[in-house]
This record gives structure tokens, C-alpha cells and sequence, in this order.
């Protein structure tokens, strides 16, 4: 005896059309920033009106972003879910210290940071995420 | 927590995308839930009791019962 009236690809297909929103949005979001801050170096106008446009869309476009991603949290079943809101929080936990460490490292004089290592820190937030969906995966097999 | 998935699909020769499909779920899930790994919300023990018609107790069980 075998249920017919599910679709068996509804579930992974839905994951995967949210999965492809939320991280076509966090490009855009990234991408947003160097490509903001190159636009305040070379465009020859105003850098207070060029700023506050840059800072206007770089917020609009991580209110869409947000968005995307509680969508997608909203369509992973309750174990992906589980999984990816721990991974969530690693990267969270490690963006904290690796901030911390920064600011008291800057303010003891032992290195100086500049904006592109600020950037940085959403590498490692990426990175993060990625070292704690793989922990989740592996616990949960 | 204990339970009977794993026994109580193979009696209707499901595979674990079948029973997945059915909960809406994924297949990781349902695997997860088959080996003890991961304990399902009260709302998916329902749907996974009300698909084999039965209780939840009856498919799962608690370990320090």
C-alpha cells in the first residue's frame, strides 16, 4: 500500500526555491557593501549625498534579505530548522568574540583595523554558518 | 526517545522518501527520527500517529519507561 496523493518533491522543492531566495539576497546584501564604498571613492558628486544613498539601499536591500531568510527558515521542517538556527548562533557567537578580540587588540595598540577587515568578519560569519549546518548534519545522521 | 518508524513503514514497504513526502518533511528527517537521533514536535508525533492510525504512544516510546 503506497499514499498517492502527496508529491513526494513539494517539500525539497520548496526548500530549494526559499534556500535560492534568501542567498541570492545575501550576495546582494555583500555585494552591496564594496560596491557602495567604491561608488563613494569614484563617483565625482557629493560623498555625504552618495553615502546616504548607499546607507539607504545597503538597508533596504537587508530588510529584503531578513525577509528572505525568515521565509526560508519558515519553510525547513522542524530538524533543518533546528539545525540551521544553531549554525545561526555559532556564527553569532563567533562575530561577537572575534569583534571583542578586535576592539581590545585596537585599543591595546597591537594591530590596527581598517574597514576591509570589518568586512571581514562576514567571511567568517559565512564560514561560521557553514562549519555549524556541517555539525548539525553529522550529529543528525 | 525509542520509537516504532522504522518498523511500522517497512510493514507498508515505504521508503523513507515516501514517509517523508507524507509528513512534509525531509528524507534527513525522517532518518534522524528512525534512529533516535532526533525527537519530533508534538504536532509531527501526531501527524506520524494519525498516518499509521495509531497512538502516539504506541509508536513512541519513552527511553526511561
Amino acid at each position: 500500500m503506497k499514499h498517492t496523493s502527496v508529491d513526494a518533491n513539494a517539500y525539497p522543492a520548496q526548500e530549494k526555491n526559499t534556500s535560492k531566495y534568501a542567498a541570492c539576497w545575501a550576495v546582494i546584501w555583500g555585494a552591496s557593501i564594496p560596491l557602495g564604498i567604491m561608488a563613494i571613492k569614484f563617483i565625482p558628486s557629493s560623498k555625504l549625498f552618495i553615502g546616504v544613498l548607499v546607507v539607504f539601499i545597503h538597508v533596504a536591500i537587508g530588510v529584503l534579505a531578513i525577509r528572505a531568510h525568515i521565509r526560508w527558515l519558515a519553510a525547513l521542517d522542524e530538524m533543518q530548522r533546528k539545525i540551521q538556527l544553531e549554525a545561526m548562533a555559532m556564527a553569532l557567537g563567533a562575530l561577537w568574540v572575534a569583534f571583542g578580540c578586535l576592539l581590545v587588540m585596537h585599543s591595546a595598540e597591537l594591530i590596527h583595523i581598517d574597514y576591509w577587515e570589518i568586512a571581514l568578519l562576514t567571511v567568517l560569519a559565512g564560514v561560521a554558518t557553514v562549519a555549524g549546518n556541517l555539525i548539525g548534519v553529522i550529529r543528525h545522521r | 526517545m525509542k520509537n516504532r518508524l522504522r518498523e511500522l513503514r517497512a510493514e507498508r514497504n515505504w521508503t523513507q522518501a515516501d514517509l517523508a513526502a507524507e509528513l512534509e518533511v525531509s528524507r534527513q528527517t525522517v532518518n534522524a527520527i528512525e534512529k533516535g537521533k532526533f525527537d519530533p514536535s508534538l504536532p509531527l508525533a501526531f501527524k506520524v500517529a494519525r498516518l499509521f492510525g495509531l497512538s502516539i504512544e504506541q509508536i513512541f516510546q519513552d527511553e526511561t519507561d
